[in-house]
């Protein structure tokens, strides 16, 4: 059989790779453009609010290059995970921009969108069923788990991408969907090994971290019925086997196995070979087929934020600067429950960044620091509950004096305000997977054509 | 006597989804990475511990192949949740540098 080519230009649209890169990558004659968009990696904040991380601007110029790229060679482009989360308004940003662009370049093509965001109604209906389960780590959730998410997202495996390219979609905008789905659906409807599709697209979905170029440049990969051969676009840059294989480590907890939508790859007996400095083949991966699950995400709010910051100095607080943080703490619950909030009614936290913020953990014996940013998070009920507290908190934050007897001393604020209001913050709250009859039964697909 | 950092040429560690942590050592042989699997399973308490999670929860992996030992753990607190210290889990590895390899 003849081999299917794939371009990845990017880690995630938005991210950008060179213009050397991109114009090497369309010089390797792909026959399909593909990138992931998106991840839970930067928090819930992208899933809650339904909004996407990178800069409008960014994903426009990285689209625009991938739709001129396609349109001149005459392939089909996939987009996956639009707008960081995959969420509806993700795939509508994503099309919105897709239309622009190819209305400013006078080019006519069939856009498929795949949604994925679930309606609560649907997905508590299959928890009913028993057919929602936990991933490992995942907490433990009741009927109410899906009201408490703004947003529920399912991940698109093949299926309804391969559907789309059927239906003779020039563009496939995907929300939320496995990172390698959106890269192995097309190389998998064409016929080749399918164990490889799935390798292959694990290797290349965070664009040229396999390679050496890092997330300057893109990558490529090119699948048969045997196995897969990954390069390297930037010029200049290597790849070798060891950063092919070992980028199956990268954000993954079992480094051997991939499970996706139906399947469970194993990469045990997998060989890696150098073809050149630029080229490694891989063959001998294996698939398992399994009874058809998607992966749901969802995120709701945990509150509302508002954010105080003190930097300080003083030799005497670098000494004990935990006893600060416990008489700061003190003092402020103490004056917020005679002004009647109760300590119920809020979070808040003291963390010293330059002692053991990051960490939490303790300090070396004897470790003095220079100075320390005192950091002050309150989360409430409401936005402005949390910013009632923390302006409570302020003149502490300014002239807590923990030594008896001496003057007022003053620390040193950043800001004014001093307060910062972070608006609703969000947490995960569904990991788990949902056992179908069917891959397409929980994604639509609307045809545009432009 | 020497540590995981001194053994190791890279380490690094990555969310692995919200619920997960995942650590990678990169070493510069098999011994090597025998040795670090090896600490990294004699110190299965104290990692556990220091994670907060439970001992048997700890998934410790040897990859001969490409000389990298591999720990991936629950990850707590859960990604993003209010008491987040870090939110891409990229400074966790640091917990496990002075960690004695025999």
């Amino acid at each position: 059989m003849e081999s299917v080519k794939v371009f990845v230009p990017y880690g995630a649209v938005g991210l950008n790779c060179t213009q050397e890169a991109f114009e090497a990558g369309l010089l390797m004659k792909p026959d399909i453009i593909s990138s992931d968009a998106g991840s839970t990696d930067s928090g819930p904040y992208y899933l809650g609010s339904g909004h996407g991380k990178y800069a409008i601007e960014d994903v426009k110029r990285d689209l625009k290059r991938m739709v001129l790229g396609a349109d001149k060679l005459k392939i089909p482009m996939t987009v996956g995970t639009a707008g960081t989360c995959g969420s509806d308004e993700g795939v509508d940003t994503v099309y919105q921009l897709i239309v622009e662009i190819c209305q400013e370049a006078g080019i006519h093509k069939k856009i498929a969108k795949i949604y994925s965001q679930q309606d609560r109604k649907t997905i508590k209906q299959k928890y009913h069923e028993d057919k929602v389960q936990g991933l490992h780590g995942a907490p433990v959730i009741t009927e109410a788990t899906f009201d408490e998410c703004e947003t529920i997202v399912a991940l698109l495996g093949a299926e309804p991408y391969q559907e789309a390219f059927k239906n003779g979609a020039d563009i496939i905008i995907g929300g939320r969907s496995t990172d390698t789905a959106v890269i192995a659906a097309y190389p998998l409807l064409k016929g080749c090994d399918p164990a490889s599709c799935w390798h292959a697209a694990k290797t290349v979905e965070c664009g040229g971290v396999c390679t050496s170029a890092g997330l300057q440049g893109g990558v490529f990969m090119e699948v048969d019925d045997k196995g897969f051969t990954i390069r390297a676009v930037q010029p200049q840059s290597t790849v070798s086997p060891y950063s092919v294989s070992a980028h199956l480590l990268y954000e993954n907890a079992n480094p051997v196995q991939l499970t996706e939508p139906g399947i469970r790859i194993d990469t045990k007996n997998a060989k890696y070979s150098a073809l050149s400095d630029t080229a490694v083949r891989v063959e001998g991966t294996t698939i398992e087929y399994l009874p058809y699950t998607m992966k749901l995400e969802g995120a709701g709010i945990a509150g509302f934020q508002t954010v105080s910051m003190a930097g300080i100095r003083d030799r005497k607080i670098m000494n004990e600067p935990l006893q600060w943080i416990d008489e700061v703490s003190e003092a402020g619950i103490e004056k917020l429950e005679k002004a009647g909030i109760s300590k119920e009614s809020y979070d808040f936290w003291l963390r010293p960044y330059g002692y053991n913020g990051v960490s939490g953990m303790a300090v070396p014996e004897d470790y003095v620091p220079n100075e320390i940013l005192m950091m002050l998070t309150v989360t409430a009920k409401t936005q402005e509950l949390a910013t009632q507290i923390a302006k409570a908190f302020n003149p502490l934050l300014l002239h807590y004096n923990m030594f008896a007897g001496k003057q007022m001393p003053s620390f040193a604020f950043i800001f004014s305000p001093a307060e910062m209001e972070r608006g609703a913050i969000y947490e995960f709250k569904l990991y788990h997977t949902v056992l179908l009859d069917d891959p397409m039964e929980l994604c639509r697909i609307v045809y545009e054509t432009i | 006597m020497s540590t995981v950092e001194d053994v190791v040429s890279y380490i690094r560690s990555k969310n692995a989804g919200p619920f997960w942590l995942t650590i990678d050592a990169f070493c510069q042989n098999i011994a090597d990475t025998k040795k670090v699997v090896a600490a990294f399973e004699r110190e299965r308490i104290f990692i556990a511990k220091s994670f907060q999670v439970k001992p048997e929860d700890l998934e410790i992996y040897c990859l001969e192949a490409i000389q990298v030992a591999k720990i991936s753990l629950p990850r707590n607190p859960i990604e993003g949740s209010r008491n987040e210290r870090d939110m891409h889990g990229g400074q966790q590895y640091v917990s496990l540098l002075d960690i004695v390899c025999e």
